[in-house]
């Protein structure tokens, strides 16, 4: 799975940081703890603004595309509603 | 989520949960070992009785294995004074180091729903969901909050051994609202949060179980189970929160056809032979694990579960939590 482009380099460069983040060994100290943790909270909030706003399929998947590490950045009609 | 040990069949444990004086007659009973059993007395048989399993990763256990101990590491640290972000930390720092593999010098991999982003996410997101919870834990008499609380107590029935039967099992979290008393579960699914997904639980014999043993641990009536539920998509987790009653009656019903369940187990004991339930072959569209097995002549089954399946132990009574 690869990474779909953004267009929007700060994003991408939030996501190269989770990624990296997610590929390392323990132990982790706090800084690095908290440093994930706002970044999903900044994913977070993201996907919800995204989510109120009834955001189409298309760009639900841009928004957590713009947020999520490379290789879980997919996110498909089905995953929004649940569809099969 | 269970009290599992897998290893080669020769070093399998003694599995404590059985009659030491019957054999197969199993006297400490779960919710899984019940449901196994409400099921299909074969596939009790198989799972439970013999402890098979397929050789496939269990994704979907490990995930929720941690999903619930990322929780617990949280409660524990408010109930130790944390503030809510240092708990959260003391979450996040526990999933991310159990989810490094060590033998592979690896993140754990999972797959493309649950893996060790998504695991992470889902607990933060979770824990953010809820900060402000309107649900209050249980504080428990040594102090502790009441999360991942183990219970066994004896069941008021005598097996044909002489043994008392035992309920066992381990509860997510006893919380309050409205100053009543319910069990708050936490499940993930791949699954839409509507009302077809919560109505599998209105009738399910784990919330049954879950709401009698609440009441039997702290001497009071247990209104039902909580679920918060979690949905994991591949870029997103959703969480949703519904309340399943129990009332009384229902719990003295459930009580009663369990009683009479053990019965009808001690007769498949008798006659060494739990026989098949066909119409549970299939459950949510999807074919029982040991469909395969079940299809074929009985004096072949041994060598296809040999090839195809390993063996564990399932003992309800290993202890998990702090009671």
């Amino acid at each position: 799975m690869t990474e779909q482009p953004t267009g929007n380099p700060l994003a991408e460069a939030q996501a190269t940081s989770l990624d990296e983040f997610f590929s390392r060994k323990p132990p982790f100290d706090e800084g690095t703890i908290t440093g994930i943790k706002i970044e999903l909270r900044k994913m977070r909030e993201k996907w919800l603004a995204a989510e109120a706003a009834g955001a189409s399929a298309p760009k639900a998947k841009r928004a957590a595309s713009a947020k999520a590490p490379k290789g879980v950045a997919k996110i498909s009609a089905e995953d929004l509603w649940g569809q099969k | 989520m269970g009290p599992e040990v897998s290893q080669l069949p020769s070093q399998l444990p003694v599995n404590s949960a059985f009659s030491k004086e019957v054999p197969k007659l199993q006297i400490a009973f779960d919710s899984t070992s019940i449901g196994a059993l409400q099921r299909c007395p074969r596939f009790y048989q198989l799972s439970i009785i013999e402890g098979w399993r397929g050789k496939e990763p269990a994704i979907d256990l490990q995930f929720g294995i941690w999903l619930h101990s990322g929780r617990e590491r949280f409660y524990h640290a408010k109930a130790d004074g944390a503030q809510y972000e240092e708990a959260h930390n003391a979450a996040l720092e526990y999933v991310l180091t159990e989810s490094w593999d060590q033998s592979l010098g690896r993140p754990w991999m999972g797959d493309e729903y649950k893996n060790r982003f998504t695991l992470v996410r889902t607990l933060s997101w979770y824990l953010e969901e809820w900060k402000d919870d309107p649900l209050e834990t249980v504080t428990l008499a040594n102090g502790k909050p009441a999360v991942e609380v183990s219970f066994r107590f004896e069941l008021g029935a005598l097996a044909s051994s002489g043994e008392m039967y035992m309920l066992c099992g381990h509860l997510d979290r006893l919380v309050r609202l409205s100053e009543k008393l319910f069990v708050s579960d936490l499940k993930s699914t791949k699954s839409a949060l509507g009302s077809w997904y919560y109505a599998q639980f209105e009738n399910d014999n784990q919330m049954s179980t879950y709401s009698f043993a609440a009441g039997v641990v702290l001497s009071e009536p247990c209104e039902g189970v909580i679920i918060d539920a979690a949905q994991i998509g591949v870029g997103f987790s959703r969480f949703g929160r519904h309340v399943l009653k129990r009332h009384p009656a229902r719990l003295e019903e459930w009580y009663r056809s369990l009683k009479v369940l053990l019965a009808q187990n001690e007769q498949y004991v008798a006659q060494d032979f739990w026989p098949q339930n066909p119409s549970s072959c299939f459950k949510y569209g999807r074919p029982c694990e040991f469909l395969s097995i079940c299809s074929r002549p009985p004096q072949s089954r041994e060598q296809w579960l040999k090839a195809d399946f390993v063996k564990r132990v399932w003992d309800p009574l290993q202890v998990r939590g702090d009671v």
